[in-house]
């Protein structure tokens, strides 16, 4: 997937997904941005590790759920991009520390 | 008007449990289930098989749940044996969580009376302080509001709707009928047996059991039963699926084979209103997060309430009626729990009228002095 503008240089965010470094309008979800950086399948199911990759981009089929700035099973569609963003896939199960 | 050996009213956990027990002991057996616009407690369930202090005050009931949770490992590899249905059965001991010296000495003061009232001085549920619980909770850190935990080893917990699915599946495997969207309306005793009607049609059958949660108020008296039930509002938080972190089940915090997190244990009185409120949903994330500090990490992605069927001494009935010999009554809030004995008791009770012994303390009587 593309995007059909390039990003205005000016305000365009900047963030890392899985590692990866990439630059987006200010605004976009970041489903859009993992998408766009080439990262299709954005979590594994948390029964049988299934993989799965955004779908309904409208918040309601928790398909595309990411972990974000260390916050597990987020909604990436419903996460607008900041700037220095950090954003896995979301594996399976969380982990929670004890 | 097709004809039964028996009729269950109701497809929560407990008519399932006594109609899996009749079919596979040969009796054509008809299930009436009302649909979704009951309030069903066997659908809210939290899932606890939990001997702890049930029975608390009657002997019986706490003789008649021992001997469930014994049964239980082999019935859950029966259900598996029988439907291939696992119904996540962990039965490792469980713990009941005191936040408070209060709660402590309530807790206390009712192992005594366990002790105390236990026939065969078997009673084996024991106080241990925060650093025992550390160790059976295998490194998931107590808050440090907790002052201690009541272990019993014989408790544990099931995926409640796993169950329910394996009962209703073994219940048909055997020929049982299972009718959805069937309110029934009136018992009518005739002759040798009853006419059943529902909202829909009526059907004969020899014995007819009232399995209906909180509509046995209604129904009981149809055929000479009076059997008071009360509903009682609990409410549940569900959790995002997180890796196993709970190492055991606790009275209102357990976590799922799925790794769902659920947390509960709250008690209303509300009437028939099943509603979720910010309130009390509020005070059971508080109360988890004393409990175990790292749940406040958690995520929450699911809340509902449920009804439970109280009889006013909470203990449950069992009881057949002298007025109309063949016409059986069966409620209690321990459904997940009673359901090993409930399936075992079924074919000699209902088919051939041998009650177990104990049920002598489940008949409805008590209500009517």
């Amino acid at each position: 997937m593309k995007t059909l503008h390039a990003p205005n240089p000016v305000t365009a965010v900047t963030l890392t997904i899985e590692g990866k470094s990439i630059s987006v309008d200010q605004g976009t979800s970041v489903a859009a941005a993992a998408l766009v950086s080439g990262l299709i399948i954005t979590r594994t199911t948390p029964v049988d590790g299934s993989r799965r990759a955004p779908y309904c981009l409208m918040g309601v089929c928790y398909e595309c759920l990411m972990t974000i700035d260390g916050v597990a099973n987020q909604r990436a569609c419903q996460t607008i991009v900041r700037e220095g963003m950090v954003v896995l896939r979301q594996d399976g199960k969380r982990e929670v520390m004890s | 008007m097709r004809s039964f050996d028996v009729i269950i009213c109701g497809g929560g956990i407990i008519g399932p449990a006594l109609g899996y027990g009749t079919a596979r002991a040969g009796a054509s057996t008809l299930m009436l289930d009302e649909g979704d616009k009951a309030f069903r407690a066997a659908r809210g369930n939290f899932g606890l098989v939990w001997f702890h202090a049930k029975g608390l005050g009657c002997q019986a009931y706490s003789d008649w749940t021992r001997q469930s949770v014994d049964l239980y490992p082999a019935f859950s590899r029966q259900l598996k044996n029988d439907v291939g249905i696992d119904i996540d059965l962990k039965q490792n001991g469980g713990l009941e969580v005191c936040l408070s010296d209060e709660e402590a000495q309530m807790f206390k003061s009712e192992i005594e009376t366990m002790a105390s009232q236990s026939t065969d001085g078997a009673y084996s549920s024991k106080f241990i302080d925060p650093q025992q619980a550390n160790e059976i909770l295998n490194g998931l850190k107590l808050g440090p509001e907790v002052v201690g935990a009541v272990y019993c080893p014989l408790s544990g917990h099931v995926s409640p709707l796993k169950l329910l699915n394996a009962l209703h599946a073994g219940f048909q495997k055997y020929g049982g009928v299972y009718q959805a969207s069937s309110t029934v309306k009136e018992i009518i005793p005739s002759g040798e047996g009853f006419t059943i009607k529902t909202n829909t049609e009526s059907f004969s059958c020899k014995r007819v059991v009232i399995a209906a949660g909180l509509g046995v108020t209604t129904l009981a008296p149809q055929v000479g039963l009076n059997i008071p039930v009360f509903p009682e509002r609990g409410q549940i938080l569900v959790s995002e699926r997180i890796q196993p972190v709970l190492p055991l089940a606790i009275s209102g915090i357990r976590q799922t084979e799925e790794g769902s997190i659920l947390m509960g244990a709250s008690n209303e009185d509300v009437g028939f209103n099943s509603d979720t409120t910010g309130a009390v949903t509020t005070n059971i994330a508080k109360r988890a997060v004393a409990t175990f500090p790292v749940l406040g990490n958690l995520n929450l992605v699911r809340t509902w309430g449920a009804l439970r069927v109280l009889t006013p001494d909470h203990n449950p009935v069992y009881d057949q009626s002298s007025v109309h010999p063949g016409a059986f009554a069966a409620t209690s809030h321990s459904g997940v729990t009673l359901a090993a004995t409930n399936v075992d008791c079924a074919a000699d009770w209902i088919l051939e009228g041998r009650a177990p012994e104990l049920f002598q303390s489940f008949t409805s009587d008590r209500f009517s002095s």
